[in-house]
């Protein structure tokens, strides 16, 4: 391609004569070597992702050093090139002001080539831009509609409502608080979707209301201690997560055990920044267990979204407990101080 | 018909023995909490029908 312009230049000039046609592959040579090392350059500092105001600077004083070598290198090739074919015309002269006319030569068919080069290069970024900002679109949305999907287990809303129906009998008032857990649940997870943060402390008013709920249904089998250290009450985090967390400890930890058990949550600044909340329930930790109404999106979904909002700087992992046998723990990090860089750019 | 109720919440119980009031031929002879109860009872009481729930610890 870049010799391309070295040709198209020859034919040019082709037709002056004959004679000429050497002279003018040695400087179609010359110009596919300079275009190529330009193209070197080029590359090694970068400069297709420069600004045209910071490239074209740079371009002309390159075109002129490429025009200056390139005349240099045409004007010595052909010096030996005469004085070897042509030795009794030892006294044959190109005038200056051809030389001149070939470096301008070299000078405006490198903007050309330039023009095409980087051209070509912005159309590409353009593109890949454009095609990155539809993929984070995409992204954000499928997370929405898992979020969606997982957040109102329908299990749950059915357990929850039933369980409820036989207390409106036995004791009205308590049913009543119990709607009301329900409601306030059912209106925290469909206000909120997976790009918005939540202050931990309304997220606890959430697993509150879930824990409640829960032990609706599983009675004395449940029961559950909080530790929160006042000063984590503000840490942000993707609503539900936590809410998640509990409800996997619930569904694998309590439920299944005749006897039941207790969850212990607790969040602690675990060094200044960061904030570490753990879920504590017994049991041992299977991951993709085959077991019914295990759906599988609920953690790959609260990672995903983690990592959208908070990059590196979050975490969560679920264990065995490395210090209580028979316990399984989720840990999760978050920073103190929370960025959304990239999705608030991208909700639109 | 005799019929023993399976469920690990002690309201789903109440609440299935509260519906099966509507048919007088229907009598609840137990209740089991869980699987393991479940084949005491049904040793013992020989139930016509289970009414079992489909997620139960054990």
């Amino acid at each position: 391609m870049y010799g391309l312009f070295g040709g198209i230049l020859a034919s040019i000039f082709g037709k002056f004569s004959v004679t000429i046609i050497p002279i003018e592959v040695i400087v179609a040579g010359t110009l596919v070597l300079m275009s190529h090392l330009l193209r070197l350059y080029v590359r090694r500092h970068g400069w297709a992702r420069l600004l045209p105001p910071a490239l074209l600077p740079r371009l002309f004083v390159a075109h002129l050093v490429v025009a200056v070598v390139g005349i240099a290198i045409i004007a010595g090739l052909m010096v030996l090139w005469l004085l070897a074919v042509s030795p009794p015309e030892a006294g044959h002269k190109f005038p200056a002001v051809q030389y001149v006319g070939y470096g301008l030569n070299i000078f405006f068919v490198m903007w050309l080539w330039s023009t095409i080069y980087f051209g070509m290069h912005y159309l590409d970024n353009y593109k890949q831009v454009e095609i990155d900002k539809w993929k984070l679109t995409a992204a954000v949305r499928d997370a929405e509609m898992r979020t969606l999907k997982a957040q109102i287990n329908p299990h749950f809303l059915f357990n929850g409502l039933n369980n409820i129906r036989a207390l409106v009998l036995e004791n009205p008032v308590r049913a009543r608080a119990m709607m009301t857990h329900l409601s306030d649940l059912l209106r925290y997870s469909l206000q909120l979707n997976s790009r918005e943060q939540v202050p931990l402390a309304r997220e606890l008013e959430i697993v509150a209301h879930y824990l409640t709920l829960e032990s609706l249904q599983l009675e004395e089998r449940l029961h559950f201690t909080l530790d929160v250290a006042p000063a984590t009450l503000d840490v942000l985090l993707p609503p539900m997560t936590l809410q998640l967390l509990v409800e996997n400890a619930i569904k694998h930890g309590i439920a299944p055990r005749p006897g039941g058990g207790g969850i212990h949550i607790s969040a602690q600044l675990e060094r200044p920044g960061q904030v570490l909340i753990t879920v504590r329930n017994p049991g041992r930790y299977l991951p993709n267990p085959a077991a019914p109404g295990h759906t599988g999106v609920g953690l790959p979904n609260a990672h995903e979204r983690l990592q959208l909002l908070f990059g590196p700087t979050a975490s969560l992992v679920i264990a065995d407990d490395a210090r209580q046998a028979d316990t399984v723990t989720a840990e999760l990090r978050l920073p103190v101080v929370a960025a959304v860089p990239a999705l608030t750019a991208a909700s639109a | 018909m005799n019929v023993l109720i399976v469920d690990d919440s002690r309201l789903a119980r109440t609440e299935l023995r509260h519906l099966l009031q509507a048919f007088p031929e229907v009598t609840v002879v137990g209740e089991a909490r869980h699987a393991d109860e479940a084949r005491t009872q049904i040793r013992a009481l020989r139930p016509d029908l289970l009414l079992l729930d489909v997620q139960m610890p054990g």
